[in-house]
């Protein structure tokens, strides 16, 4: 698995109808078993960068490819089957509040067909990693912030996905809860896997087993740091 | 009007097809007039969304019509003739609507075929992650709209002109379109010896070209596909002209009973149902075959596909033609067997 950008930008028209480049020329390659941390300044286009590479938006020039093929130049049809393989863990937690913890967990194993009673079992060991198995039946509008959190990445790992996309996942963290979930995503850097994260807390740095590359992303450009 | 529950769930089964396809009509529009592939811009990635549901909702209007379709069938072939006074099959059930059943009969057939080529043509369609064939198909689901809205209009008005206090013929008026025994001989002045030696040349020709179709080592092989739908659109008329005219009489064992409906009686063991549904394979088939190679001949990138599914359409052709012939044939040999004479 490989996952790579080729030359992408990204604009967006203001209201006075001129476009603004939000990403220029943007190239990188992630490889399978590699994690990558994407650090920038607030507004750098970090989250815009994670949409694009998951597919949730597509390029005004340039490709991304993933084993070759070229995912932003096909339809959502094709794109919405190829993102089933993606884990996408969003800086807000998009969770449905009228739904309980486990059932939250569950959605996106609903289209693969599995038995109701598997489809339980992954959720819940999904949630004991984040030792929020105590709150797999409640509504999840009387979560906290920082479960809310744990809650959306357990919905993003429970179909262990080849690409793993984190926008913030410690944002809403204690230095504890952020060390243990740091924990696991160094845990899951496996040789057929791809770690993305977007962050610009400290505490992912200073770990210093996760990130095997470190990229910056300045005024739109994407530079590989050192 | 008759309230009987056949012809509210038709109705309702239409009016629901109907918005269902409207709703994604509505997208389609937006696609003739907007779509932009590969563009970035937010209106586009919704409009691919919106194209999803459509793409659904146009699907699932299509299973309710042809349910609804099914329905409205059986309804004149085997449930109203026993509420219609003087109704014994289809012919005078029809009657009753004062010809807006028959006309509406046409108009769900010209809609359905659109249907299909569009839906197959969406098979083809997302068979590429790039999607080519959208703006086209987005033409296909608006030209069905109006024989859709018609369909749905007239099969409406038909059963509200159903009254179930006024007699009807029936087959009776079969009878009453010729005047001697030599004019129920022939068809448009021809002899009906001449249609069946039209229809069974015509046969051969057809599976030859189907078989050419299929064998052929062209890149799209347009020229056997050409050939197989123009001969398809010509030979279905003449093998429903001769079904009605020549071979049902085998069916019936009765001379010069000129009527469609019966043979979806029981008492001729429904063999009306395979009879015109492989007639309308064949319908389908034919120009889906020229079809789906015409379109690997615009978009190469399809190419594989859209062959796969020519010669798909050619095999179920030839099937759906042996068989038809083996059912029309195989009564009046027994009947030549049994007697010594054709039923002439």
């Amino acid at each position: 698995m490989s996952l790579v950008c080729q030359n992408v930008s990204l604009f967006r028209r203001r209201p006075d109808g001129s476009e603004r480049a939000i990403l220029k020329q943007v190239d990188a390659t992630l490889n399978a078993g590699e994690g990558a941390m994407i650090s920038g300044k607030t507004g750098a286009g970090k989250t815009t960068l994670l949409h694009l590479l998951a597919g949730l938006l597509r390029p005004s020039e340039g490709q991304i490819t993933a084993n070759g093929q070229p995912i932003s130049h096909w339809n959502t049809f094709h794109r919405d089957r190829w993102r089933r393989q993606v884990g996408i863990i969003f800086q807000q937690p998009h969770l449905i509040n009228e739904f309980t913890v486990l059932e939250n967990v569950i959605l996106p194993m609903i289209p693969r067909g599995n038995s109701i009673s598997q489809l339980r079992k992954l959720a819940r060991e999904a949630l004991d990693t984040f030792e929020i198995s105590h709150l797999a039946n409640q509504k999840v509008r009387s979560l906290s912030g920082g479960e809310k959190q744990r809650v959306s990445i357990a919905r993003a790992i429970i179909s262990r996905p080849a690409i793993l996309i984190a926008d913030e996942p410690t944002a809403h963290q204690d230095d504890q809860g952020a060390a243990m979930i740091i924990d696991k995503f160094v845990r899951w850097k496996l040789p057929h896997t791809i770690i993305i994260v977007a962050a610009h807390d400290p505490r992912w740095a200073e770990h210093g087993k996760f990130a095997d590359k470190r990229l910056l992303l300045e005024n739109g450009r994407l530079r590989e740091l050192q | 009007m008759i309230w009987h529950p056949l012809l509210i769930a038709v109705v309702v089964g239409d009016a629901l097809g109907l918005l269902l396809w409207l709703g994604a009509a509505g997208t389609a529009f937006q696609i003739t007039v907007k779509w932009a592939p590969q563009s970035a811009h937010r209106e586009q990635i919704q409009l691919e969304r919106r194209t999803e549901t459509a793409r659904l909702s146009a699907k699932f209007s299509l299973a309710v019509f042809v349910l609804s379709s099914i329905l409205l069938i059986i309804g004149i072939t085997n449930v109203l003739p026993a509420i219609v006074p003087g109704a014994m099959c289809g012919t005078g059930v029809l009657q009753a609507t004062t010809g807006l059943g028959g006309r509406a009969l046409i108009y769900r057939f010209l809609a359905f075929f659109i249907m299909m080529l569009w839906l197959s043509h969406e098979k083809l369609d997302l068979s590429r992650p790039d999607a080519p064939l959208t703006r086209y198909n987005s033409r296909l689901l608006l030209l069905a709209l109006p024989f859709f809205l018609l369909a749905v209009i007239t099969t409406f008005r038909g059963i509200l002109r159903i009254d179930s206090h006024q007699a009807v013929n029936c087959c009776a008026i079969v009878y009453d379109q010729f005047g001697n025994l030599a004019a129920a001989r022939q068809i448009a002045g021809i002899p009906n010896a001449f249609w069946v030696r039209t229809f069974w040349m015509l046969t051969i020709l057809m599976l030859l070209c189907a078989v050419w179709s299929l064998k052929t080592k062209r890149t799209n092989g347009e020229t056997a596909v050409g050939f197989l739908a123009v001969i398809s659109i010509v030979w279905v008329p003449i093998a429903a002209i001769t079904l009605v005219r020549v071979h049902a009489a085998y069916f019936y064992q009765v001379l010069h009973h000129h009527c469609p409906w019966c043979l979806f009686l029981p008492e001729h063991k429904f063999v009306g149902v395979p009879l015109f549904g492989l007639l309308i394979i064949i319908t389908l088939e034919g120009p889906l075959s020229y079809l789906a190679a015409k379109t690997a001949a615009n978009f190469p990138d399809l190419l594989p596909r859209a062959k796969r599914r020519s010669k798909l359409a050619g095999l179920r052709l030839i099937l759906a033609a042996v068989t038809y012939a083996g059912m029309v044939a195989f009564p009046a040999i027994y009947w030549k067997l049994l007697y010594g004479v054709w039923l002439e």
